[in-house]
C-alpha cells in the first residue's frame, strides 16, 4: 500500500495560538518578563591551557 | 582579536578564577547561613511548597515591612561587594540579567518561588506602555530605594479575548510594598526618578495558567503565551525532531498527543503525522474518536480533511480499527 506523505505547513494549527513561554506580542514595550533570568551560554575554544599541554 | 593579558594569563592558568569564585561563593553561603536569613530562607522553601505567605513570618516581614527588605539587602551587599571588588574576574554567584533599563538579579530560589533584587532605571521620558501582559504569578514588592510614577491594572476575570482594564496610578516610594495577583492584577513602570531598586518575592502556580497580554486602549487580547516552562521546552524539542526527520520519534510524539495542555498535544500530532503518517494518523483517530477529549472537533475535521486530500488514508484507517 502507498503511503502519502504529509506536509507540514498543510497542518493547520489551533485557532487559539499559544506563543513561547516568556513571549510578548511586537506591540510590547515591557523589557523583560520578571519570571525569567536569561542565562548566556560561554563557548569556550577546544584548546587546552598551555600548561597542561 | 584583542584579549587582555589579564584575561589571557588565565588561559595558563585557571586557579585564580576558581579562587575567585570559590571566595564569592563562600560570602554568599555565609549570607546564608546567618541565623536570620536562614529563617527566612526556610520560610521561602515553606512558601515555595505551597504555604501561605502569612504562614511564612520571617519572610512575610520582609514584604510589609519594608525597612527589614532594607535590611536583609544591605546585609547582601556588605558581603558581596568586598569580595567582588577583590576579585573584580569572579562572576556574581546568583542568576543577573541586564537588558534595557531592568536588572534583575535572582537572589533565592525553593520550589515555585524566587526572591530578586529588581532595578529599574530611569528611561528618557514617559514610557508609553501600549499593552499590559498578565501573567500566572503572584508577586509580593518592597521597595529599598528610589521612587516611581507606577499604574497598577485590574482586569476582570471574565473573557479571555476581551477584558475590562482599570487603571490605577500610584506614586511609588522607598519604604513601600506591593502585592500583585499576576493573573488579574499587575504594574506598569511608567515613570523612574533615576532608579528604583526593589526586593520581590514571587510564585507561580504548579500548572500556571496562560500569559495573556491585553491592549490597553481597548482590552483587546493581542497575544497569548504559554504560562508553563516545560511545554514551551517540549515544543522547541518537536519543532527540532520535525526538522531533523526523527522518524524514530514518532511514538513519543503519538504519546505526547494523549496529555497535558491542548496546544503543545496538537504540536505533538502536526509533527508526528508529518514525519510518520501511519503514526501520525492513528494518534488522529485516537483524537477523534474521544468525544471526551477538548481536541475532538479539531482532530475530526483535520481527519476529513486529510483523507479527502490522500484517500489513501482511508485504507490506512480500516487497517488501523479491522472493525
Amino acid at each position: 500500500m502507498k503511503i502519502p506523505s504529509i506536509n507540514l505547513s498543510a497542518l493547520p494549527d489551533l485557532d487559539k495560538v499559544t506563543g513561547m513561554f516568556g513571549s510578548l506580542s511586537d506591540l510590547a514595550s515591557a523589557y523583560t518578563d520578571d519570571r525569567i533570568v536569561m542565562l548566556m551560554v560561554y563557548m569556550y575554544e577546544l584548546i587546552p591551557p598551555e600548561d597542561i599541554i | 582579536m584583542r584579549i587582555d593579558p589579564e584575561l589571557y594569563a588565565l588561559r595558563s592558568n585557571s586557579a585564580p578564577q576558581r579562587k575567585a569564585q570559590q571566595m564569592l561563593e563562600g560570602a554568599k553561603d555565609d549570607w546564608r547561613s546567618t541565623p536570620q536569613n536562614r529563617a527566612i530562607f526556610d520560610d521561602l522553601a515553606r512558601f515555595g511548597a505551597g504555604a501561605a505567605l502569612h504562614e511564612c513570618d520571617r519572610l512575610e516581614r520582609l514584604f510589609t515591612q519594608a525597612k527589614t527588605a532594607r535590611v536583609f539587602t544591605e546585609k547582601l551587599i556588605a558581603a558581596l561587594l568586598p569580595e567582588m571588588a577583590s576579585h573584580p574576574l569572579g562572576q556574581i554567584p546568583f542568576r543577573h540579567q541586564n537588558s534595557g533599563a531592568v536588572s534583575v538579579l535572582q537572589i533565592a530560589a525553593s520550589g515555585q518561588a524566587t526572591m530578586s533584587l529588581v532595578m529599574y532605571e530611569r528611561t528618557g521620558g514617559s514610557c508609553d506602555q501600549q499593552t499590559v501582559c498578565f501573567t500566572d504569578c503572584q508577586r509580593h514588592e518592597a521597595v529599598l530605594a528610589g521612587h516611581a510614577a507606577i499604574e497598577i491594572v485590574r482586569r476582570d476575570n471574565s473573557g479571555e479575548n476581551t477584558a475590562n482594564l482599570h487603571q490605577e496610578s500610584l506614586a511609588l516610594a522607598q519604604g513601600d510594598t506591593l502585592a500583585l495577583s499576576g493573573r488579574t492584577e499587575t504594574k506598569i513602570i511608567k515613570q523612574v526618578a533615576d532608579r528604583l531598586l526593589v526586593l520581590r518575592l514571587s510564585r507561580s502556580p504548579v500548572s500556571p495558567m496562560a500569559s495573556l497580554e491585553f491592549r490597553l486602549s481597548d482590552g483587546v487580547l493581542v497575544h497569548r503565551a504559554s504560562g508553563e516552562r516545560r511545554d514551551s521546552r517540549h515544543e522547541l524539542m518537536l519543532a527540532l525532531l520535525g526538522r531533523m526527520g526523527r522518524i524514530d520519534a514518532a511514538p513519543i510524539m503519538a504519546e505526547m498527543t494523549q496529555t497535558g495542555a491542548d496546544h503543545l498535544r496538537w504540536e505533538a500530532l502536526r509533527e508526528c503525522l508529518a514525519l510518520d503518517t501511519v503514526e501520525g494518523f492513528s494518534a488522529l483517530n485516537a483524537m477523534a474518536k474521544d468525544q471526551g477529549d477538548t481536541l475532538c472537533v479539531h482532530a475530526q475535521t483535520l481527519r476529513a480533511q486529510l483523507i479527502e486530500t490522500h484517500p489513501e488514508l482511508a485504507a490506512i484507517e480500516s487497517m488501523l480499527c479491522p472493525a
